[in-house]
């Protein structure tokens, strides 16, 4: 490989023995590529309509609340432990510009943000866009960042679009709902869970691009997910389901505006009718899940932290209102879990225990997937529970 | 006279041959146990556990898995200390997997730590293990690597961002190493009287505007200062509590206006690169420079040596690879070395070493 020299270089070669006794350091870091550089502005495209970013006015839906979240995590320095986020709004990497609630939204970097001013001069966002939307915009070169649902990623690839994905940190899973008589007894959970194959839902409906879930924490986080299992068992689960007298017809409810659930849910109806369980599908707006006539519902739920301890503690406090979750039923073992002193042996106790009382059935891992432009320079995935790192993201040429 | 000669000479190789068998024996040896022993506490525990499952008479067959990042050398290590441990319990392991008890061993890892985890086979069900092995960012798990014609030598690695970092003269008493570390809120200064290293200063940093998001710090050993953007510490680097630190109208610029630098980087024809540093040394004819990758803070990097020959920058010898982005690349005082900082993606520790160049082969 052979690189002819710049004319400066040239020239300063020939007096650079006299250079080098004059300044003994010589370093010469300079047009570096990798170097950041401030400046330009990140177009970003989401599918939520976001109508507020006042973290005490509640989201209409599971996806505004998500990318509500993601927008705060910009706007605000701190984070609270219970996620809701502390302080004022613009003491964070970026201030809020301008704002069409439920269009767009514009953010300016903050030059007083005590992490430093982040590369960027602003970040541009565009709400209400579809998937085939986005996934077109990235290609087209007209969006720099956007969400891709993970069943796109395939796709997404073939078009040619840079891809990053998160190690699976989003459970969806199938929730007994509290109070229903129809899912009163144990057995209808255990009979629902053996009888759904998620590895199907992995292959075919996420395209590859996640895990199942045999319990509440991922592999990668708590190192034991191994220990439950997620084999398909038809046999059993139509055993236990002929030992329930009173053979109930279950409503399972999903978020109207997520085709991933709509999805997942169809398949749940044919795995259930195969173990001769009765199951019928309802499509729910919104959050209005407490008031839809349904027995249990679809959850997504993405863990607050990589800390496998952290996460459980998370997820139980999380789902116990609608699960019916007794903590005095929990092992005493696991009264610790959710504070840093829990030991991996008491996390997985905790988490046998509430995956044993099939209140709640684990059925995938999701990735978090992002459609990055090619100019986008040092993104890194967040970790989870992490907002979007676009601090720390600058615009270098694109190729 | 030329037998007794020969055969002392024979005698002397025999000896130095009796030598290196025995000191590549006691290395190997050393070698091999180096991963278990990092692991001891979480076999014994695992070990106690598996003892209790199982009744006090009769034979354990045992099934290790590994499913975690650490290598295949390191796993058939714990797997042998594992089976050494519930040996000296009076657990008498059987090849047949009809054996009265089946405990299923598995290497596995959480996001912070290595985990043992044995599972027994029962038939009124089955029992769980689980002993916390050593810290994922211990380096407990993985091999590291080198190249012939750059050698890389670590000289401290931390959780906390380094800057850059200087192997200071010996103390006044003339027998202590020391070693400056440049962080963004602090200098910091270790000593090794002994083994260990210890803290012998750190010294708070006061800037009056935030840091910028890229921030770099540079020693200048020669001028004995400690340069950051819009700030300059001058003094005894040995001694940065008693060093001054003032404002310095940088404008950003670091460490200065970086164009009016000797050499422009060689990026020469277009071609993208990293990071460049020409050293005082010339091998074949021809000045070295090293230069780092043209990838950004979130890939694998790699220095790579050029040679200066004819006005052409060449490339020579294999890259040095790094387990994460080359964040600051300087010349040592003597500019026959760098010092370099690197963040090891893998661990998420920042690795401050030192990178030298072998000319000739």
């Amino acid at each position: 490989m052979k690189r002819r020299l710049s004319p400066l270089l040239a020239a300063t070669s020939v007096v650079l023995p006299v250079m080098l006794a004059a300044v003994l350091v010589v370093a010469l870091p300079a047009r570096s590529s990798r170097r950041p550089k401030y400046g330009g502005a990140l177009r970003v495209e989401i599918a939520a309509v976001v109508n507020s970013v006042d973290p005490t006015t509640p989201a209409a839906n599971p996806a505004e609340a998500t990318a509500k979240q993601e927008i705060n995590g910009l706007l605000y320095a701190r984070r609270s432990p219970d996620g809701t986020f502390a302080g004022a709004a613009g003491s964070g990497a970026f201030r809020l510009a301008e704002w069409e609630p439920g269009k767009h939204a514009s953010l300016a970097a903050n030059p007083d943000f005590a992490g430093g001013r982040a590369f960027l001069d602003s970040i541009e966002i565009q709400m209400g866009r579809s998937d085939r939307d986005r996934l077109l915009d990235l290609e087209l070169g007209k969006a720099d960042f956007a969400m891709l649902p993970p069943g796109e990623v395939r796709q997404a690839r073939d078009r040619g679009i840079r891809v990053s994905a998160s190690e699976p940190d989003e459970l969806l899973a199938l929730v007994l709902l509290a109070g229903r008589p129809a899912t009163a007894d144990a057995r209808v959970g255990e009979a629902l869970s053996r009888s759904i194959d998620r590895a199907a839902i992995v292959n075919f409906i996420l395209q590859k691009e996640g895990e199942p879930a045999g319990g509440l924490l991922p592999g990668w986080s708590s190192g034991t997910a191994f220990l439950f299992s997620t084999a398909v068992d038809v046999s059993v689960a139509r055993a236990l389901w002929g030992q329930i007298t009173s053979s109930p017809k279950i409503a399972l409810g999903y978020d109207a505006g997520d085709p991933l659930e709509q999805a997942v849910a169809e398949r749940i109806v044919v795995n259930a009718r195969d173990a001769g369980i009765t199951l019928r599908i309802q499509a729910i707006p919104g959050l209005a899940a407490a008031s839809a006539n349904v027995d249990a519902r679809l959850v997504r739920m993405r863990m607050n932290s990589p800390n496998p301890s952290e996460a459980l503690g998370n997820l139980q406090t999380m789902l116990a209102p609608i699960a019916g979750w007794d903590a005095k039923s929990l092992s005493p073992e696991g009264a610790r879990t959710g504070t840093p002193s829990a030991t991996p042996e008491q996390i997985y106790e905790r988490e046998r225990t509430l995956a044993n009382g099939y209140r709640v059935v684990p059925l995938v891992w999701l990735p978090q997937v992002y459609g990055l432009s090619a100019r986008v320079r040092d993104w890194s995935t967040p970790a989870a529970g992490d907002p979007w790192p676009l601090a720390d993201v600058w615009l270098g040429d694109a190729p | 006279m030329r037998l007794p000669f020969r055969f002392i000479i024979l005698l002397c190789g025999c000896a130095l041959a009796v030598s290196l068998c025995a000191a590549a024996a006691i290395s190997l040896a050393q070698s091999g146990s180096q991963p278990a022993s990092a692991w001891i506490d979480a076999v014994r525990t695992l070990a106690v556990r598996i003892a209790s499952f199982v009744p006090q008479t009769g034979t354990l067959y045992l099934d290790f898995k590994n499913i975690s990042s650490v290598d295949a050398a390191q796993a058939a290590a714990v797997r042998l200390e594992l089976i050494a441990e519930l040996n000296r319990r009076g657990v008498h392991l059987s090849p047949d997997s009809a054996a009265n008890a089946q405990v299923e061993a598995t290497l596995s890892e959480s996001a912070s730590e290595y985990l043992l985890v044995a599972r027994v086979h029962r038939v009124e069900g089955d029992q769980v293990a689980i002993a916390a092995g050593p810290s994922r960012n211990s380096g407990a798990g993985g091999p590291s690597g080198d190249t012939p014609t750059l050698a890389r030598k670590t000289v401290w690695e931390q959780r906390r961002p380094i800057l850059d970092f200087a192997n200071l003269p010996s103390d006044s008493a003339g027998a202590t190493p020391l070693l400056l570390i440049v962080q963004p809120e602090a200098l910091t200064v270790y000593a090794k009287p002994g083994a260990q290293w210890v803290t012998a200063e750190n010294t708070p940093l006061r800037h009056p505007s935030p840091w910028p998001r890229d921030l770099r710090a540079w020693i200048d050993l020669n001028n004995r200062k400690v340069e950051l953007p819009g700030l300059e510490c001058a003094g005894d680097l040995a001694k940065p509590a008693a060093m001054q630190c003032a404002a310095a109208n940088s404008n950003g610029k670091f460490p200065r206006e970086l164009e009016q630098l000797p050499l422009a980087a060689p990026a020469a024809n277009g071609r993208e690169s990293g990071d460049g540093l020409l050293l005082d040394l010339n091998c074949g004819g021809g000045r070295v420079a090293l230069v780092t990758g043209s990838g950004d803070w979130t890939e694998p990097d790699s220095i790579q040596t050029l040679e200066l020959k004819d006005d052409v920058l060449v490339a020579s010898g294999d890259p040095l690879p790094f387990a994460g982005p080359v964040l600051s690349l300087w010349p040592s005082a003597d500019l026959k070395s760098a010092r370099v900082v690197a963040r090891n993606l893998r661990t998420g520790m920042y690795e401050a070493s030192i990178v030298s160049v072998t000319c000739g082969n």
